[in-house]
């Protein structure tokens, strides 16, 4: 079982916010989540994403989960 | 009702210190023959009795401190278990830990049960009185799954953190 306190999911949120010049506020407001979640999430210190958030979010974005998730080999 | 079973855990151990201090007091005298007490006792045995029934007093003044001390710590333990199931924060990895102590505390109180009823067998055999003690499985079958229940709530907590770690 992998280290949990080593992240190998990398969220890529705030690229994603970033392209589509919206603020995590907007965000949250759009999905109906607490900006305190969303911000755990932007920030890679959630421990799992239900699909339910993931669709939300890719659907107010218009992005796939690909385009918000990575895993980083290193 | 938590209150009520909470105040119920720690009038139980103050009862257990009171009994503890009594006992202690009482064997103390006892054997040390203060007021001709010990002759009193020892006055219903036949003489080639007595070494053995002093014995048998001096385990059970041995016994009374370690099962006052595994009492409060499992009685202790216990009302803040209860205490945190109260306030919805029962998985946990501290109740995990206290329900592992309170394990081992039972435990030890079984173990000692074990040594007083060894106790009272050989003073009974060596005196031609009956010192009562039974053989009870209840508090064998309680250690294990104290453990058990350490075990489960420990994973309760992982869990809960989990939960509480999804977005």
């Amino acid at each position: 079982m992998p280290n949990d306190d080593a992240h190998r999911i990398s969220v890529r949120l705030d690229d994603v916010l970033r392209e589509r010049e919206m603020t995590l506020t907007d965000l949250s407001e759009r999905v109906g989540l607490t900006l305190a979640n969303l911000s755990i999430l932007k920030t890679g210190k959630a421990k799992a994403i239900r699909f339910s958030t993931l669709e939300a979010i890719c659907r107010e974005l218009e992005c796939q989960p690909g385009d918000l998730l990575a895993y980083d080999k290193t | 009702m938590f209150s009520a079973i909470i105040t119920c855990l720690r009038v139980a151990n103050w009862l257990n210190w009171i009994a503890a201090t009594l006992l202690t007091v009482f064997f103390a005298v006892l054997l040390s023959d203060a007021g001709g007490l010990r002759a009193d006792v020892f006055a219903g045995f036949d003489s080639s009795a007595h070494e053995t029934v002093r014995d048998y007093l001096y385990g059970i003044l041995a016994l009374v401190l370690p099962i006052a001390v595994a009492v409060h710590m499992l009685l202790v333990r216990l009302a803040a278990l209860v205490r945190d199931a109260a306030e919805g924060i029962a998985f946990s990895e501290i109740n995990a830990a206290r329900l592992r102590v309170m394990g081992w505390s039972l435990l030890a109180i079984n173990i000692a049960d074990l040594f007083y009823g060894w106790m009272s067998v050989r003073a009974s055999e060596g005196s031609g009185e009956y010192f009562g003690w039974s053989f009870t499985l209840t508090g064998w079958i309680a250690v294990p799954l104290l453990f058990v229940l350490a075990h489960v709530f420990r994973e309760g907590a992982q869990m809960r953190e989990d939960l509480e770690g999804t977005i």
